[in-house]
């Protein structure tokens, strides 16, 4: 048996050396901006923690009001977004909704791949926040900014 | 053959971008939507069969499912996912329902759900099925044992469960549990107790289950602890074919009995790397209507973890101990009956690679090298091995 350990071991550092991806860890990448915004029925300012609860999908309602959420799926701006306030990876952000989907308790999000249609969304929907890179900001009379606070 | 064939047709229909609602869509405002999944594997094993004819090789690993949810309004839901599942003797394809139940969440520290439901039984029970959701291929013996799936699976019952946030002291989950359920003859678990000396086993009831899980997600990012406790009453129903020399006939077998489990869990996630660690006991008593001195324990941890090398590549690795009786680790009862010690406990040391072809299709190689067989059937007649190494791959769609 300690011989089996010893041999499998020896082998599955050479296969995971041979497949770990050395060129691709070494770049360093520049993290992407944000913002966050929400309908204007939406409070001008929302607690990290509860940016983390509305988009796992826990936190549905706020003083009485209805309060969800969309996906802009554009991965540098997702996968920031992500890290920094759900501390997730998009893979693990992903599998987290499949099991909500799988076991029943929620369906998937919903996700826009423009910031357009995005924008247009949370301008139509009451009680709708998202996440934008902040060049892509456009004017919508019914979209704010939200401030994050801790 | 059939079901190598839908895998393929099914592979071949996602390359060439067929038209599923894929997980990256926005999804239009249909009444119900519809996912599923569809897995395939292969085991090959040294010295024991492992759940099918591993030795020889086997593709009876399979499970497909279809899920279907519908928001009936802002807080009601419903829901069903039918599954069919493979594992040499175990499933056998048939079709049944996984779950099925109506969701009403009044507030979100308050929901009550009906139904068919899930059971908690540690972290991942609920979507143990579901291979697309986690790095290994097989779930740690321990504490999901194969054997014991349909035991554990999901009852009949209701569930309550909310999630209330401690400000700074994080977040406090929890589901509290009651139903029941019952296990036909077709089930894993009574392989080991049927068909042996004459013995025909009916069902399997468990009942009065009921349930609490506390998961508290900590002020440290990405850690996570939970505990589960319960207790369940349960009945075997069958009979017993007494043998030509003491006269024939049939005798009813009624073995009733009430037992009583804790589980402590912890798991914690930083970006890439994922650490998760669990222990379990399960305490048995001979009285079905009270649970008072036990008069069996089992016993059971592990500890595992992944990481996220890139967007395709995923590694894991996990070490499993299970002892079938908690009091007896070194195996003396076993060697008394004449029988070997290491049929007490089973210890376990996976590896696992797992692929990402895009987001609906995964390929996972593992390898497993056991000591001990408390988890194999086993009789004087057939007594496994002590050492086992069991290779798996499995490739899975989902959408």
């Amino acid at each position: 048996m300690k011989r089996k350990i010893v041999f499998s071991g020896i082998l599955l550092i050479i296969y995971y050396a041979v497949l770990f991806p050395w060129p691709a860890m070494a770049q360093e990448r520049e993290t992407p901006q944000f913002v966050v915004v929400g309908h204007t029925s939406v409070p001008e300012t929302l607690p990290r923690n509860e940016i983390k609860q509305i988009f796992l999908g826990r936190m549905t309602s706020k003083a009485g009001n209805s309060i969800g959420f969309v996906i802009f799926k554009e991965d540098t701006v997702y996968a920031a977004f992500l890290k920094a306030y759900v501390s997730k990876t998009i893979t693990q952000y992903t599998n987290y909704w499949k099991k909500q989907v799988f076991t029943g308790k929620d369906r998937m999000p919903r996700m826009f791949e423009s910031t357009t249609a995005v924008l247009e969304y949370v301008a139509s929907h009451e009680g709708i926040i998202s996440f934008l890179s902040p060049d892509d900001i456009i004017d919508y009379e019914t979209v704010h900014i939200i401030t994050v606070v801790e | 053959m059939r079901r190598i064939g839908c895998v393929l047709v099914l592979v071949c229909y996602g390359a060439l971008g067929g038209t599923f609602q894929g997980w990256a869509m926005a999804p239009p405002e249909e009444a119900i939507s519809i996912h599923g999944f569809v897995s395939q594997g292969y085991l090959l094993s040294d010295n024991n069969d492992v759940y099918a004819e591993t030795t020889q090789g086997s593709f009876q690993f399979n499970e497909f499912g279809l899920t279907f949810l519908v928001q009936l309004s802002e807080r009601l839901h419903t829901g069903m996912q039918v599954l069919s599942r493979d594992l040499g003797d175990i499933g056998n394809n048939t079709v049944g329902l996984d779950w099925a139940f109506a969701d009403y969440r009044w507030k979100d520290w308050f929901g009550i759900r009906g139904g068919v439901i899930k059971i908690p039984w540690g972290l991942d029970n609920e979507t143990r099925d579901i291979d697309m959701l986690r790095t290994s291929i097989f779930l740690p013996s321990s504490l999901y044992g194969e054997d014991v799936r349909d035991v554990y699976d999901a009852m009949e019952g209701i569930a309550l469960y909310g999630s209330f946030p401690l400000w700074k002291l994080g977040t406090l989950n929890y589901q509290f549990q009651y139903g029941d359920k019952s296990v036909s003859e077709d089930y894993e678990f009574m392989e080991p107790w049927d068909d042996s000396d004459g013995t025909q086993l009916d069902s399997l009831d468990v009942l009065d289950i009921y349930l609490g899980m506390l998961e508290w997600e900590t002020p440290i990012e990405g850690l996570r602890l939970r505990e589960t406790t319960g207790e369940y009453a349960w009945r075997i129903r069958g009979t017993y074919f007494l043998p030509a020399e003491l006269g024939g006939g049939q005798l009813p077998i009624a073995e009733t009995g009430r037992e009583t489990f804790t589980i402590v869990s912890a798991d914690y996630t930083l970006e890439r790397l994922s650490l998760a660690t669990e222990w379990f006991g399960v305490w048995n008593a001979a009285d079905e209507e009270e649970f008072t001195e036990p008069d069996a324990y089992q016993e059971g941890w592990y500890a595992g973890l992944s990481y996220r090398m890139t967007d395709w590549l995923e590694i894991g690795a996990y070490y499993s101990e299970f002892y079938s009786d908690g009091d007896d680790k070194d195996g003396d009862d076993w060697v008394e009956a004449g029988l070997p010690a290491y049929l007490a406990w089973q210890k376990d040391l996976a590896l696992t690679t797992r692929f990402d072809l895009g987001e609906h299709w995964t390929i996972k190689l593992e390898g497993h090298l056991m000591d001990g067989a408390a988890r194999l059937p086993a009789s004087i007649q057939n007594v496994p091995e002590r050492e086992t190494a069991l290779f798996a791959v499995k490739t899975t769609f989902n959408f």
